[in-house]
């Protein structure tokens, strides 16, 4: 997102957590949904700037479908942008991804691995169907 | 002895389509009254009978669990538990995408109830563990660069592998510390041991995995397995949540309890082998 | 703040929007793994801006340094709105000017120059932390502790150990300086000691007559590490 979001879209945010390698799956899965799987009918923005309240960013979240994606139980992401009265129309967490990954090794907060990728895969797929949905129920913008 | 079967309604998976075969074949196959759970969602009077006077089978088609987490929320007794999507797993065998069933879904399906009536009568999961700890109060906190690590200060005792122990009237119930839970982070399986076995002083007692590491539990004490924490099963992450209450992972009947506290270290002690372990990493 | 300070924070914004989000995160965990491992934390800024007491206090008692992807600069805003002032700001945009055009946000489209704006903004930091710890007195290293570096939840990340001439030496981040000099193409055999010893220097402490040891484990560490095997740990 430049200054303001794709028309339509439903915003894909991610916490990106620093510290672990949930948050970089968070982040890269947002960006698998926003380039490839759902060009044009989704798009990001930056969570740090919603929590200042930036206009632009707590209009865009009241005015826009959001998914959020967190790395863990804490749900930055999800707790920020409902504080910010935007609505949360899907609410992912990346340790909850991890039920399905049984022994994966997914790499570290810097770098995935293989595992990581797949799992981050997963979670995009999952994210470009809700928005989707969203688009088909027309339930983008409010 | 009645049964009843309680079924996810995964409509958008295979999975879930498998779980209902498995319902269905497992009550003809056992006599069970099978719970819809839309039905006992909206109205749990209809089903309490069968709730009260029956050892309920869950069947959940995914790790969402949803089946299991109706049982739970409504307080309902769970005797067996089935995950279609660790079965599959295990068989070494993908399902067909389709939702309608293929030959693959139903020889899972067949698989899983033939296990279920095979071991019918084996000893149930211990859902109610014996003993009543109250939550602590008062920690310990050891403090490394950003990172604060609680110890309770009363009652309890841990051994150097960042397991804890705390015995009332003969039990232990045991967990891993918060420093364990923080270094591990977010914890997404525990492996319980079985109930009955027996298990010596530093023993295994399962495992916990996360993306980060497995981590094998060694036990503090020596007993008898009586229970495995329910709701840790379910959700690991109450590990991380309350490490020293509600995410506590197993209680043992003591078999040496006076012997094993001569190996055990004290919170204070603890607290020491915590700050050499943080400074170390 | 604590009289003897040894540890940095360092908070990036991470921005998601932008590829200078991306660079900030990245040369902040190239800091923490390589650079100044023992020197430096970083706090997340996510959970520092939902109300972690643990990330908040240690940004009180301990000189911080921000990385902001742009002159939004939304981790300087959230430190000094709920810890304080910081040591520095630093911003990708004002470091690397144009030479961040080219660069991505995702890894997986990363290409050499999203390589080295990492790198150059991830040096510039670490010259910030030298120069903040340099201004609040002498560090004690037995203090700061071994050389893993710390993270918000992260392991350590490995160094390597080598055997030079029967003594064991850890260098930390060893594996990440071997990936740097596989970047840089340089070769695998005796052609590539000089440059491989440099680049190791850089990060790590080698004595004139101690060079000659390094070289040949160094050398043979990296044969190893380019054949897909990894340095000793």
């Amino acid at each position: 997102m430049g200054n303001e979001p794709i028309e339509n879209a439903v915003l894909v945010i991610p916490c990106s957590g620093i510290g672990k390698v949930h948050g970089l799956i968070s982040r890269e899965a947002t960006y698998l949904v926003t380039d490839e799987l759902a060009p044009g009918q989704t798009d990001t923005l930056c969570l740090a700037l919603l929590v200042k309240g930036d206009p632009e960013a707590v209009e865009a979240v009241r005015s826009h479908a959001c998914i959020t994606i967190d790395g863990c139980a804490k749900a930055c992401a999800e707790k920020n942008v409902a504080m910010a009265g935007g609505r949360v129309a899907k609410a992912i967490q990346v340790a909850e991804a991890f039920k399905n990954h049984r022994g994966a090794k997914p790499g570290s907060a810097t770098a995935l691995t293989d595992d990581g990728w797949i799992v981050t895969r997963e979670i995009a797929d999952s994210v470009a169907c809700e928005a989707a949905r969203l688009h088909a129920c027309e339930e983008v913008i409010r | 002895m009645k049964r009843a079967i309680l079924s996810c309604n995964g409509l958008d998976k295979a999975e879930g389509s498998v779980a209902r075969e498995v319902a269905i074949r497992a009550a003809d196959a056992t006599g069970s009254e099978i719970i819809c759970p839309v039905l006992l969602n909206r109205a749990m009077a209809r089903y309490k009978k069968a709730l009260t006077d029956s050892s309920l089978i869950v069947v959940d088609g995914c790790s969402t669990r949803c089946a299991t987490k109706l049982a739970t929320r409504l307080e309902a007794k769970v005797a067996r538990k089935v995950l279609v999507s660790d079965a599959a797993k295990a068989s070494g065998q993908a399902l067909e995408s389709t939702l309608s069933l293929g030959p693959k879904g139903l020889a899972l399906a067949q698989s899983i109830v033939d296990d279920l009536v095979r071991n019918l009568n084996a000893p149930m999961l211990a859902v109610e563990p014996v003993a009543d700890f109250e939550t602590p109060t008062e920690y310990l906190v050891v403090t490394h660069d950003k990172f604060e690590f609680r110890i309770p200060v009363v009652d309890y005792v841990f051994n150097e592998n960042d397991v804890w122990a705390r015995a009332l009237d003969g039990v232990a119930r045991v967990g891993i510390s918060d420093y364990m839970q923080q270094k591990l982070t977010d914890i997404s399986y525990f492996d319980p041991p079985k109930v009955d076995a027996a298990v010596e002083q530093f023993g295994e007692l399962g495992s916990l995995e996360s993306a980060k590491a497995v981590f094998e539990i060694i036990a503090p004490v020596a007993g008898i397995v009586t229970a495995v924490n329910p709701a840790v099963v379910d959700n690991p992450g109450l590990i991380n949540e309350d490490p020293y209450g509600a995410g506590w992972l197993v209680e043992m009947k003591l078999t040496e309890w006076p012997q094993d506290q001569e190996l055990l270290l004290d919170p204070a002690a603890y607290a020491e082998i915590v700050k050499r372990k943080a400074a170390e990493e | 703040m604590s009289a003897e300070i040894t540890k940095v924070g360092i908070i990036a914004c991470s921005g998601e929007a932008i590829p200078e989000g991306t660079i900030s995160r990245l040369a902040t965990r190239r800091v923490l793994e390589l650079l100044r491992p023992n020197a430096t934390v970083t706090l997340c800024l996510p959970l520092f801006l939902a109300g972690n007491e643990a990330e908040r206090n240690f940004a009180k008692t301990h000189p911080t340094i921000t990385i902001d992807g742009c002159e939004k600069q939304c981790a300087k805003w959230g430190t000094e709105e709920h810890s304080g002032p910081v040591s520095s700001a630093l911003v990708v945009t004002g470091i690397l000017g144009t030479r961040a055009a080219g660069c991505h946000r995702s890894s997986r489209d990363s290409s050499q120059p999203d390589k080295e704006a990492v790198w150059t903004v991830a040096e510039r930091i670490a010259a910030e932390v030298d120069s903040v710890l340099a201004e609040s007195g002498p560090r004690d290293d037995a203090a700061a502790g071994s050389s893993g570096a710390q993270c918000s939840c992260s392991s350590p990340t490995a160094g390597g150990k080598l055997t030079i001439r029967g003594a064991t030496v850890s260098i930390p981040g060893l594996p990440l300086i071997f990936e740097l000099c596989a970047d840089r193409n340089i070769p695998a055999d005796t052609s590539g000691c000089a440059a491989l010893l440099d680049a190791v220097k850089i990060y790590h402490r080698v004595l004139p007559e101690e060079e000659a040891g390094y070289r040949s484990a160094l050398l043979a560490a990296y044969q190893d590490f380019r054949s897909g095997a990894r340095p000793m740990k």
